[in-house]
């Protein structure tokens, strides 16, 4: 009987013996009972079947979704990392270059040609300096690339001594590079000496060297105007850093740039090079 | 009572059985190729690169109780689950327990070929179980039903209502399958929790008979057991419950 209702349950039961097992249960009310509990028991373990299937793929599934997670939190650290060091890289290469001991900023100074028959000075060479701004910017600019001029001509013939004459003195006050003392001097020249050209140059040398950028311009234009002074061409080129420091962009782009295309010039290198640097 | 787990019964006896697999499930329905041919076809919409599984391989492979279905599913519905628990002011931790049961209903479901697929999707309609279930639990905890009924499919009660009532009994059979002894339990758990057909048992050795005839009949008293033990304690809880104090001294003395 114990075999009937399993096989009866299963449906392997042949025909003959199905109709056999149904008739008995339709005279015996114990074995309908006996049906009915065993079909409730087999109802209840297909459940159970399907709830510890269940319960094993959703251990698989929260343990993927733990390791999902943790992968997800690895990521995140790395990307937060690799965006720190990132940062600490990009603040280092923007950091500005240590402050020289030398007043003066540091470019590096184009070489200038020697005018025909003149010596050469020694070139002066810098670290270039970082311009926070723009107006800054032009300041190391024309620090970079200004230095008063000298040249032998300039020179004064005989050292220090009270038999100088005064425009001997202004001279040597600007070739040992006392500028201020240079201007007080030449305010104090006769006429024929402070319309000299030539003197004025180096009046506007000391100018530019002193702070003093605006008076420096109108001084320059002049001995172009008059173009009897033998620094014509040194005097284009103060004349554009002295533009340049006076804030007067457009002309001394203008200035620097007639200085660069002229193949005759002996500051055309120098003015190559500001006007790349203040690009 | 000894209470042996099943899960390490079983995971014992995979241990001691090399050829035996690891999971198999069959429906009421299928034979063994067909299952395998259904596994193959569920296992081919599967991307792992997250490609969109069909409904109808979706059903196909929690009808054999693929764990990649079962998973996939879970996935799915997991964040609806999620919020629906939120919503209804329940703990977080109830939500793996809520989608395991939503997804057993389910599956029950279309194990008995009374799920129509034409009426929603299935991840529509476990969301519907789940709201049943966290409705289920409201009421269990006293609390006024916060969840209101929205778009989502509005599913019978009956495969959940089984469920929920079955459950005490369910458990009670798992405690009388895990105390049935030995091959009892094994044969019962072979056929009926594993679903290995009794061909497999016996070509793959999974027990020491040798004949199906041996199998089945073994099989049959250990089942009829069974039944016995579970119509017996569920009377004997029954009746305790019925009886009054008065009624209780007079059968003992008798």
């Amino acid at each position: 009987m114990n075999h009937d209702i399993e096989a009866y349950l299963d449906g392997v039961l042949d025909a003959e013996a199905r109709k056999d097992f149904e008739r008995q249960m339709a005279g015996d009310p114990a074995l309908r009972q006996a049906v009915a509990e065993a079909r409730q028991v087999r109802e209840d373990l297909d459940w159970l079947a399907v709830e510890h299937g269940v319960g094993q793929a959703q251990g698989r599934f929260r343990a993927k979704k733990h390791v999902r997670q943790r992968l997800r939190r690895f990521l995140l650290l790395l990307l937060a990392g690799l965006l720190l060091v990132s940062l600490i890289v990009f603040r280092k290469k923007d950091d500005p270059a240590p402050a020289l001991p030398d007043d003066r900023p540091a470019l590096p100074a184009p070489p200038s040609a020697p005018a025909p028959g003149q010596n050469t000075l020694p070139p002066q060479t810098a670290p270039k300096p970082a311009a926070p701004d723009a107006g800054e910017r032009k300041n190391r600019l024309f620090a970079a690339f200004f230095v008063p001029y000298k040249d032998p001509g300039i020179e004064p013939s005989q050292r220090g001594g009270a038999g100088m004459a005064p425009a001997e003195r202004f001279l040597d006050h600007y070739w040992n590079d006392r500028y201020t003392e240079a201007l007080a001097l030449f305010e104090t020249l006769d006429a024929g000496d402070q319309s000299n050209d030539n003197l004025l140059f180096v009046k506007a040398n000391c100018l530019l060297a002193t702070g003093r950028t605006t008076e420096a311009p109108p001084l320059l234009e002049s001995i172009l105007r008059n173009d009897r002074s033998r620094y014509m061409a040194e005097t284009r080129w103060y004349l554009a850093l002295a533009y340049l420091k006076a804030e007067q962009d457009r002309k001394a782009r203008d200035l620097l740039r007639d200085i660069a295309s002229d193949s005759g010039s002996a500051r055309r290198e120098d003015a190559k090079h500001l006007l790349q640097e203040w690009r | 009572m000894i209470m042996t787990s099943f899960s390490d019964k079983n995971a014992a006896f995979q241990q001691g059985c090399i050829s035996c697999p690891t999971h198999s499930r069959i429906a009421k329905t299928s034979r063994p190729h067909v299952r395998q041919t259904l596994t193959a076809i569920f296992r081919s919409f599967i991307d792992r690169t997250g490609a969109s599984v069909t409904n109808e391989a979706l059903v196909d492979g929690l009808r054999m109780m693929h764990t990649a279905a079962i998973e996939h599913l879970m996935k799915k519905t997991e964040p609806s689950v999620r919020r629906l628990v939120s919503r209804a002011g329940l703990p977080e931790v109830v939500v793996p327990d809520i989608l395991h049961d939503a997804v057993v209903v389910l599956v029950k479901k279309i194990r008995d070929e009374a799920y129509d697929p034409t009426e929603s999707a299935p991840a529509t309609y476990l969301i519907g179980i789940a709201k049943k279930l966290i409705s289920n639990q409201l009421k269990q905890r006293k609390s006024p039903p916060t969840l209101a009924l929205d778009a989502t499919v509005d599913i019978p009660d009956e495969q959940t209502r089984i469920f929920l009532e079955g459950r005490e009994r369910r458990a009670l059979l798992q405690s009388l399958l895990d105390n049935l002894g030995e091959p009892c339990a094994q044969l019962i758990r072979l056929k009926y929790l594993e679903g290995y057909r009794d061909e497999e048992i016996l070509q793959q050795k999974m027990t020491h008979y040798n004949t199906a005839m041996a199998l089945r009949s073994k099989r049959s008293k250990c089942f009829q057991r069974l039944v016995e033990l579970a119509t017996s304690t569920k009377s004997r809880n029954s009746t305790i419950n019925e009886k009054t104090p008065q009624e209780t001294r007079k059968n003992d003395l008798v």
